[in-house]
């Protein structure tokens, strides 16, 4: 006599699989979580210890009488106190971007990068010339919010690193589509980066020179580009020019 | 003798700080201001400075966290420069940081030429521990 038994494993692997997939997932959000810590730690002590610096030399100006440099001292620990609030608040914008749900719109590359451009050289006495070359449609859909503060970042990048001895000093905003992603590539020919910076360059609270701003604005651009499904690189040459480029995927009924 | 003193730190308040707690010490000499380490090795590493020594070792306090090169990596090209006479030729380095952090320390640790390390914000406790480590430094050498 031959006794059998036959049991299907199939769900029992696919719970085993998810359950390794959500452990993965965990572990990778503990990972930012504590890289997270540690530079916030790190970076927002900095300007409490700046602050505290300015306010026990302003007691002891107070005590001798020395007002005018009291009133000095307390307007430049404002200006620090008040720096590092919004730079709190990009942090926190940057912790959120995990959970933001943003709706799916259809977008046009080159509206939105007039929009944007006006509003940053607005302050710009000599503003790079802005140039277009896009091999595709450049229509894509896409999440405006998301998309929008992506672009700001690498185009306000753009202005701020340009080479002030060439005579001309351009962006360019390129792309192109293949049957899955849609390809934005920021080319300018600005002071470029250095090998060395370009792996800290997508790391929070990053600066580089007196140029950079708070050290949030690629970190948070990754962070996007990558909830988005998408990936973001960079290529640079020092004195030659920067290119920053990230995909977007596409839906099915985005291929053309 | 008053020391000489260079302070390389991106923040401008906190070099302001250093500025007016050595100058309330009275030990020190005006403070040489730098506001990157990437910017005192092109200045005063690059075979030629114009801090004055007068044949003292010049006190550094140096920031860690700067953009450009931090202050380990300058330090670690101020010793490669320094080997071939570009830099200034007697140092002492002090790590003046805002981090508290065990592994910034042991790195400190590691460095031939850092002698010590303090943590911001400068007080009048640190002036007078930078003053000690200097002339103990001194002796160390002369002896």
């Amino acid at each position: 006599m031959v006794m059998c038994t036959v049991i299907d494993l199939t769900e029992r692997l696919e719970t085993e699989r998810r359950l390794t997939e959500k452990a993965r997932e965990a572990e990778a959000l503990n990972f930012e979580l504590a890289r997270f810590a540690e530079s916030a730690s790190h970076d927002l002590k900095a300007p409490l210890v700046s602050i505290s610096g300015l306010l026990s030399l302003c007691i002891e100006d107070l005590d001798e009488g020395d007002i005018a440099v009291v009133r000095a001292n307390l307007d430049k620990a404002l200006a620090v106190s008040r720096e590092s609030a919004e730079k709190l608040e990009t942090a926190l914008a940057l912790a959120r971007a995990h959970r933001e749900i943003y709706p799916r719109e259809s977008l046009a590359l080159g509206e939105l990068v007039r929009t944007i451009w006006c509003d940053i050289v607005a302050s710009e006495e000599c503003p790079p010339s802005l140039l277009f070359d896009f091999q595709t449609d450049d229509s894509f859909v896409g999440a405006r919010v998301p998309v929008t503060m992506v672009l700001s970042n690498l185009l306000s990048n753009a202005i701020r690193f340009r080479d002030l001895s060439r005579e001309r000093a351009e962006v360019r905003v390129s792309c192109c589509r293949d049957e899955k992603q849609f390809w934005v590539a920021i080319t300018d020919n600005g002071i470029g980066i250095a090998q060395r910076d370009r792996a800290k360059l997508f790391r929070m609270f990053e600066r580089f020179d007196a140029r950079s701003g708070d050290g949030m604005g690629l970190a948070l651009a990754r962070k996007q580009v990558e909830r988005l499904g998408g990936q973001i690189s960079v290529n640079s040459v020092p004195g030659e020019g920067s290119e920053f480029s990230f995909t977007l995927p596409l839906n099915e009924e985005e291929v053309r | 003798m008053k020391i000489p003193v260079t302070v390389v730190d991106d923040e401008q308040v906190d070099r302001y700080t250093v500025r007016r707690r050595l100058s309330r010490h009275g030990g020190f000499r005006d403070v040489v201001e730098v506001e990157s380490g990437d910017v005192f090795l092109d200045v005063h590493c690059s075979g030629a400075s114009d801090i004055e020594t007068d044949g003292l070792p010049l006190l550094i306090l140096m920031d860690i966290n700067m953009p450009g090169r931090n202050g380990f990596e300058t330090v670690r090209e101020m010793e490669v420069r320094q080997s071939k006479g570009l830099a200034v030729p007697s140092i002492v380095v002090t790590m003046l940081t805002s981090s508290g952090n065990p592994r910034d320390k042991a790195e400190a640790d590691k460095l031939p030429l850092v002698r010590g390390y303090i943590e911001k914000p400068l007080d009048a406790d640190g002036a007078q521990r930078l003053f000690d480590l200097y002339h103990a430094e001194l002796k160390a050498r002369a002896a």
